[in-house]
């Protein structure tokens, strides 16, 4: 394989690092060598090897120059007092503001990170396209957070530049250092808060669905087809918009209460994604081309199972970290921890294989991996518990229009006795660990880690005979050493659906702000039933007082 | 068909180039591939063996009857009487009752399914790929239950409330039906097989696509009809209705081609079906059945008696109220106010939609048939093909429909209501009636006194 590498290598571009040898080696017929029973690629868009500024990449510079310029003079505003009012007469007396500590701040506070902004955009810039966008999203919070932080950025920066400087990915120590950049990444989105995480799963999704559908353009050759690509990306837009239109009204209900065209949005959300689809569906009928029937009807049904996957399921993340992002935390790190226990366990006792699909995966490493993640997902649970920040579902304070994680912790999270079996109970106090106490949270975790141990490797399973069947090394070439996005997260969509029907049949009830706006729409008749038997329940419940005595108070 | 049964067993066949299943229409260039899958993308359509076009079994009294017609004739005439038969058909099924249709619903979508998915077998000679036929159907009984369970959990609250197994599985019931999707998803990744990855995927692809098209919409038309048995009818009488109008029109007027997909719709047909049943068809019909109640109604099932009842006051939507003509119209027919159901204007709504976006469906139905090479999507119907040609445009309006309700016309469902309430915790509870007495006494039904 390495010499297929190296020739690949020596017939394109010797200069250039050989980014694009996982899809020229091993995938659906390799060009280099012009074997006439091979497939010639088509396009060839993923020249990507080169770092010089190419036309194509050009436009990121003013970008990158008039988005950080705008954030400057943003920054400056608001450190002024111009855009972000005081929240109270006592702050405005002191003229203390959330952001800083002077209503008037010297230019030189925003200058810095602002030029650093645009070198960062600068450099990643030329790296990958999509990468201004996230790079700009790291600079939205940069004057949030703390120096420290901002040299992370510049490590991550250079962990590119050294990419580059090494040819072959597959070395271990590169994929070490990429699997420690993308975890302590991880630990800097937590930190960040709920929107950034929001966004990053987005970004996520948006990147997962662009692997598959290019997956999907190079085994039907069908890149050059008639306003396909716009009607994948269309679609894909008509179903995040559903999704997140849905979400939006649950849990902004007082924002979008404030705005009439948002509630105009909100009330007829349905009809509008639903008239916006049937727009993409009609277009593409009338882009049926007669002698290209059957590959559109592949590329249509692939779009559509992919956003089924990708789409839907990143959406249940999103509600499951409306929940409380433990619920978003804990099972993403069992997956990781999986993975990586299993990969360990199987380097070092591996020996009987576990599947034909995957014959790097041994059952040793599998058996191992359910124990190891079993432990950790106990212990993170616990650790996380204790945080308020992590716990409380995710409100959104109409007030402040900032995200708000406050609250009185429910009562899975809270410490109670629990009387374990005695020889349990024996090893423990050996090892003298505290054990009477635990929080519910941490049995819910044993039941998350089991899933995640035993059901979601199946998820990889399929991934893995996906690559297979399609003759792909790797999805994309995204994460140098570890392949696309959808490498890292194939895994996590099981696992994200079952938590969510998990948090769905055990733990959480319905919304009661979503009750309450279903109940203002009834008719006033069923309204009146409603209240009797509310009212009849409540007074059950001894939660209101009798009327007799309510007329007495009179 | 014995040729392509011989066809899935082997592994790796010469005569691949030959037998090839994909192609991309007119890229014409070869490409071998070293494990011999069966799915190989080889040379143009032309290889593609076509489904064997079935005898013609037509009933045997249809043969005697008509045999003395020439052949054009006796094809018209067969198609005339069959679609005779499915309205008679149609109407039997009403009168019989919601639970009736009910069940015609998802023998409807059964047979749908296992057309399409037999059509998949077909193009990728999987016949007899291991498991596959058994997933398939595994995954349409899933998804099949999680609808209908929720749908039960919804309308049959008091009964599920009383028995004690029915209480355990709808409280569960999402995660009962993950579990068991779960079991086929993991069945799948067991059984795939070495030299057919390709081909099992493509069938799961498959599987699920159909899923999503079949099952989902038979299911919003199931919601449809327990809004009420007019908003399962009037639908789906707009879209017949519209093709055969379109058709009638078509034959005696037509001339200039609508598309090239389907090169027998014409301008003057679509046109015609459009005006005639958007103005003439929908809003008499809706007039018609809008003055029973067992139309009207919401189908609600009787604790008591065990069954379900068509049995209410029917809504503002169905009284008959005065509208006062514009003034263009007033002066056309002399009227100044005129009669009118509201669920006249709604079901013109409905109608426009049914003639200009539902044959969109059905050109689709048309690529896709003329994508992979099949004249019929099978040969249930004789004349008209398969169940699946019928109700290619009924999809698409049964989903409007339910969008439509949601949007338009229906509340949340008070039951479900009730249900979502009581599974709060008990201080939400308190906060939601504190919330809603406020609301209540501001619109004067209670007294604040009293509570």
């Amino acid at each position: 394989m390495i010499r297929e590498r190296e020739t690949a290598a020596a017939v394109h571009d010797a200069a250039a690092p050989s980014v694009l040898q996982s899809y020229r080696s091993r995938s659906i017929g390799a060009s280099g060598s012009g074997d006439a029973s091979r497939v010639i690629y088509r396009y060839d868009r993923s020249t990507r090897g080169k770092t010089r500024l190419t036309k194509q990449r050009r436009p990121c510079i003013p970008a990158g120059l008039s988005f950080s310029f705008f954030w400057h003079l943003l920054q400056q505003k608001k450190l002024s007092g111009q855009i972000m009012e005081p929240t109270s007469k006592q702050q405005q007396q002191s003229g203390e503001h959330a952001l800083s500590g002077t209503p008037m701040v010297a230019p030189q506070r925003t200058l810095i990170p602002s030029l650093f902004c645009l070198y960062f955009v600068f450099i990643l810039s030329l790296f990958r396209l999509y990468f201004v966008f996230i790079s700009s999203l790291f600079c939205l919070y940069s004057v949030f957070i703390p120096s420290l932080f901002r040299l992370y950025f510049v490590f991550i920066l250079y962990l590119f530049r050294l990419y580059f400087v090494f040819i072959s990915w597959k070395n271990y120590w590169i994929r070490g250092v990429l699997s420690v950049a993308m975890i302590s990444g991880f630990f800097v989105i937590i930190y960040m808060g709920p929107v950034t995480l929001i966004l990053v799963v987005m970004t996520v999704q948006i990147k997962c669905f662009q692997e598959i559908i290019t997956i999907g353009y190079r085994v039907y050759h069908s890149y050059e087809l008639p306003w396909f690509r716009t009607l994948s990306w269309y679609f894909l837009i008509c179903v995040n918009y559903f999704f997140y239109g849905e979400t939006v009204a649950d849990y902004f209900g007082a924002l979008v209460q404030r705005e009439e065209p948002l509630q105009f949005l909100a009330r007829y959300h349905r009809f509008i994604s639903f008239a916006l689809y049937l727009a993409g569906f009609c277009m593409f009928v009338l882009t049926l081309v007669k002698k290209h029937y059957r590959l559109q009807f592949y590329m249509f049904a692939w779009t559509h199972v992919t956003l089924l996957i990708v789409v839907t399921q990143s959406h249940l993340v999103i509600q499951n970290l409306f929940e409380g992002m433990i619920w978003f935390i804990v099972p993403i790190s069992i997956v990781i921890c999986n993975d990586i226990m299993a990969y360990l366990f199987g380097f070092f006792f591996g020996r009987t294989p576990l599947i034909k699909l995957s014959p790097k995966k041994t059952w040793e490493g599998f058996i191992g991996g359910f124990f190891g993640t079993l432990v950790f997902g106990f212990i993170l649970a616990h650790l996380l518990s204790q945080f308020q920040n992590f716990v409380c579902p995710v409100g959104f304070n109409s007030e402040t229009n900032r995200f708000s994680v406050e609250c009185e912790p429910s009562d899975i999270f809270v410490m109670q006795e629990y009387t374990l079996p005695v020889a349990l109970q024996n090893t423990l106090r050996r090892w003298k660990k505290p054990c009477d106490d635990m929080y519910p949270f941490q049995i819910h975790s044993v039941f998350l880690s089991s899933f995640g141990s035993l059901i979601g490797p199946f998820g990889g399973f399929f991934a893995s005979g996906f690559k297979r069947a399609f003759k792909i090394k790797d999805f994309a070439n995204t994460i140098p050493g570890h392949g696309g996005i959808m490498d890292r997260f194939d895994c996590q969509y099981l696992m994200a659906t079952f938590t969510h029907v998990y948090i769905a049949s055990f733990i959480r009830g319905p919304n009661p702000s979503k009750v309450l706006q279903q109940l203002l729409l009834l008719h006033p008749a069923q309204q009146l039933g409603i209240f009797h038997t509310l009212h009849s329940h409540l007074r059950e419940r001894g939660m209101l007082p009798p009327p007799a005595a309510a007329a007495q108070a009179q | 068909m014995t040729e392509l049964r011989h066809r899935g067993a082997k592994d790796t066949d010469p005569t691949l180039q030959q037998q090839s299943s994909e192609d991309k229409g007119s890229d014409s260039e070869l490409k071998g591939e070293k494990d011999g899958a069966s799915d190989s993308e080889a040379k143009v359509d032309s290889g593609v063996p076509e489904v064997p076009v079935p005898a013609d079994d037509t009933p045997v009294v249809l043969n005697k009857a008509l045999s003395g017609l020439s052949s054009r004739w006796k094809n018209w005439w067969i198609r005339g009487i069959l679609t005779l038969a499915m309205i008679s058909f149609f109407f039997l099924i009403i009168y019989l009752g919601p639970m009736v249709l009910m069940m015609i619903v998802l023998i409807v979508q059964i047979k749908c399914f296992q057309e399409i998915i037999t059509i998949g077998y077909n193009v990728y000679h999987s016949y007899h790929l291991p498991w596959f036929r058994t997933l398939s159907w595994y995954f349409l009984l899933c998804v099949n239950y999680f609808f209908y369970g929720e749908t039960v959990t919804d309308y049959f609250f008091t009964l599920v409330q009383r028995e004690e197994p029915l209480r355990i599985l709808s409280k569960y019931h999402r995660f009962i039906s993950f579990a068991l999707y779960l079991t086929g998803f993991c069945m799948f990744v067991l059984s795939l097989v070495k030299k057919h990855y390709r081909l099992q995927f493509y069938m799961f692809g498959w599987t699920h696509v159909t899923l999503l098209i079949v099952v989902t919409q038979s299911h919003l038309i199931i919601h449809n009809l327990f809004e009420g048995m007019i908003w399962f009818i009037v639908p789906i009488s707009c879209v017949i209705c519209n093709d055969i109008m379109a058709y009638m029109f078509g034959f005696f007027f037509g001339r200039t081609p609508l598309i090239k997909l389907s090169p027998k719709k014409t301008w003057e047909g679509f046109i015609g079906g459009l005006f005639s049943t958007i103005v003439l068809f929908s809003s008499q019909f809706s007039y018609l059945m809008a003055g029973y109640r067992y139309f009207v109604c919401p189908v609600e099932f009787n604790n008591d008696s065990n069954r379900f009842q068509v049995d209410c006051e029917p809504s503002e939507l169905f009284q008959l109220q005065d509208y006062i003509l514009p003034g263009v119209l007033q002066s056309f027919t002399g009227w100044s106010t005129v009669r009118l159901y509201p669920f006249q204007i709604h079901s013109i709504a409905l109608s426009s939609f049914a003639s200009i976006v539902g044959p969109f469906g059905g050109f689709f139905a048309s690529g896709f048939k003329r994508a992979f090479k099949i004249k019929d999507f099978a040969n249930t119907i004789p004349g008209h093909g398969g169940i699946m040609d019928r109700f290619d445009c009924q999809y698409l309006m049964a989903t409007f429909v339910n969008v439509y309700i949601a949007s338009f016309i229906r509340g949340p469902n008070p039951s479900k209501v009730i249900q979502q309430l009581l599974a709060l915790r008990v201080d939400q509870q308190l906060h939601i009636f504190n919330s809603l007495k406020a609301h209540l006494t501001e619109k004067g039904a209670v007294c604040d006194a009293l509570y």
